[in-house]
């Protein structure tokens, strides 16, 4: 038989004739009766899921008007479902009933259960207690240990900073060291030079020798005075006056004792007097005697001097 | 009409089975289609299984009169509908409910009972007359909370059970019937307050 036809039957919809055949075939077989039964209660369920098919559910909804035992089915249904529900809860939790309910069995146990179970709250309580403790401890330690990490890194950066002006200040120690060394040497050096005589002439390797004109144009040699060369003295600067007549051009020529020793050199005019200025190595002057003659631009002999020196050993 | 005397009765369950256990395990099972089929019929709760009691007990007598009956079972059932059709005639505004809308749509199902009362009912069936693989049967076949869920749900059933799907089926529906029989025994026939004199079994 079809789930229609049963349908049909269960909502009471079938001919008299169709019902007592129906009825007739599920007396007499237990299966179809069990069929017929158990699609009662998916349809029962169903209506009370809200799954019914919008046609079904009109049909279901039309039979309780006729079937007054089917609104008892649903009310059983109804807590049947609650109960399955409640019971697949409480596979998952504990009610608080129940939890009540294992208090009172535990104290229902006897003195010795009910000592062992205080004792085991006051160790479970105390042993909280324990672990709160310590588990503020180590927050503290940890803030405390996170704190002397920064100062560590203050320190450490610190230190980088110290090391680098140690090495700046390093640096400028041992240039004050040589500078020190390098000032000692130079004390040195002058307090051994100090020990000379504070007023002993310093080294003289130059000598001067003025020759002022005296004498006329075509005369003789004027007279000069002798020059004494030190030992040490290794040129002679000599200034020449020359007569303020002198034809042509600003520059002379002096030859000493018949060699050139200075050409072409220019003239100086001071104060109305020309004069000019040269240098001759000290070894070119003989002792005695010496002839300095000087010749103007055209190469003539403007003037001849004659110059006595004395060599000191 | 013939009262059922034990003569007739045991002339009935001889008839339903040579063996006294197995004729008593057929009467129950015929009783309980005769129910259904009064409620299916249009009968209240509370009137069904006194229906089907006069039914069986008129079976009895027309087997004791020797009335050749060539299906007990389909006999029985024309029985109970002639019993279900004079019932209905003679106090038709308990049975059919002439105070019931003719479309009953949206029914208050709170007003049928207190639904505490009915779930303290439910609780004490269970532990009464289910055994605790009963109980693990009703709970997980019943348990429909999603259409795909429970086809696999009740395959598993079966299968950890080792029985068949349709054996799990019938076992299933029998035992929601045994239930359901045991709650509405237990709680007030509030579906048909005319019988006041009907059996009614207080929850503690």
């Amino acid at each position: 038989m079809s789930e229609t036809e049963i349908d049909k039957y269960l909502f009471n919809e079938m001919s008299e004739a169709e019902g007592e055949d129906f009825e007739d075939k599920f007396a007499d077989d237990d299966a179809f009766f069990y069929e017929i039964a158990e699609r009662e209660n998916a349809l029962v369920d169903g209506y009370l899921r809200g799954r019914l098919q919008s046609d079904n559910l009109a049909r279901f909804e039309r039979s309780l008007a006729d079937l007054p035992a089917r609104r008892d089915k649903i009310a059983n249904a109804k807590i049947i479902h609650e109960f399955i529900a409640d019971g697949r809860t409480g596979n998952k939790t504990i009610t608080i009933a129940e939890r009540t309910s294992l208090f009172s069995r535990i104290f229902s146990f006897g003195p010795k259960l009910q000592f062992a179970s205080v004792t085991a709250i006051l160790i479970l309580a105390l042993a909280s207690t324990f672990l709160w403790t310590e588990n503020r401890r180590l927050g503290s330690l940890d803030q405390e240990l996170t704190a002397s990490r920064g100062r560590e890194a203050d320190l450490v950066s610190k230190i980088g900073d110290e090391s680098q002006t140690s090495s700046e200040l390093t640096a400028d120690l041992d240039a004050e060291r040589r500078r020190r060394e390098e000032l000692e040497a130079e004390i040195a050096r002058l307090r051994r030079t100090n020990d000379h005589p504070v007023n002993a002439a310093p080294q003289t390797t130059i000598a001067a020798l003025v020759l002022p004109w005296v004498g006329n144009r075509g005369g003789s040699a004027a007279p000069v005075r002798p020059l004494k060369l030190d030992t040490g003295v290794t040129r002679v600067s000599i200034v020449a006056s020359l007569p303020s007549d002198i034809a042509t051009g600003d520059v002379a020529s002096a030859l000493l004792n018949g060699e050139a020793v200075a050409e072409n050199v220019k003239t100086v005019n001071r104060g109305g007097e020309k004069s000019i200025s040269f240098t001759v190595p000290a070894a070119k002057l003989k002792p005695e005697r010496n002839e300095l003659i000087i010749r103007d631009g055209n190469n003539a002999v403007v003037v001849t001097y004659i110059i006595a020196v004395t060599k000191t050993q | 009409m013939s009262t059922l005397t034990s003569s007739s009765f045991q002339i009935l369950l001889t008839r339903l089975a040579s063996d006294p256990a197995e004729a008593a395990t057929k009467y129950e099972a015929l009783r309980m289609k005769i129910t259904h089929l009064h409620r299916w019929r249009g009968c209240a709760e509370s009137r069904a299984d006194e229906l089907a009691d006069i039914t069986l007990d008129r079976v009895a007598v027309k087997l004791a009169a020797g009335e050749k009956v060539e299906n007990l079972n389909a006999f029985a059932s024309a029985v109970a509908r002639f019993v279900w059709l004079e019932h209905s005639r003679k106090d038709k505004t308990i049975d059919v409910g002439d105070d019931l809308p003719d479309v009953a749509v949206d029914p208050d199902l709170d007003f049928l009972d207190d639904p505490d009362q009915r779930m303290k009912c439910l609780r004490r069936c269970v532990s009464a007359t289910l055994t605790d693989e009963d109980r693990s049967v009703v709970l997980g076949y019943y348990d429909t909370d999603a259409d795909e869920k429970t086809k696999n749900s009740r395959r598993r059933l079966a299968e950890s059970l080792g029985v068949t799907a349709n054996a799990l089926k019938v076992r299933a529906c029998r035992l929601r019937i045994r239930l359901e029989k045991c709650i509405n025994d237990c709680v007030g026939r509030v579906t048909d307050p005319g019988l006041s004199n009907t059996k009614q079994q207080g929850v503690a």
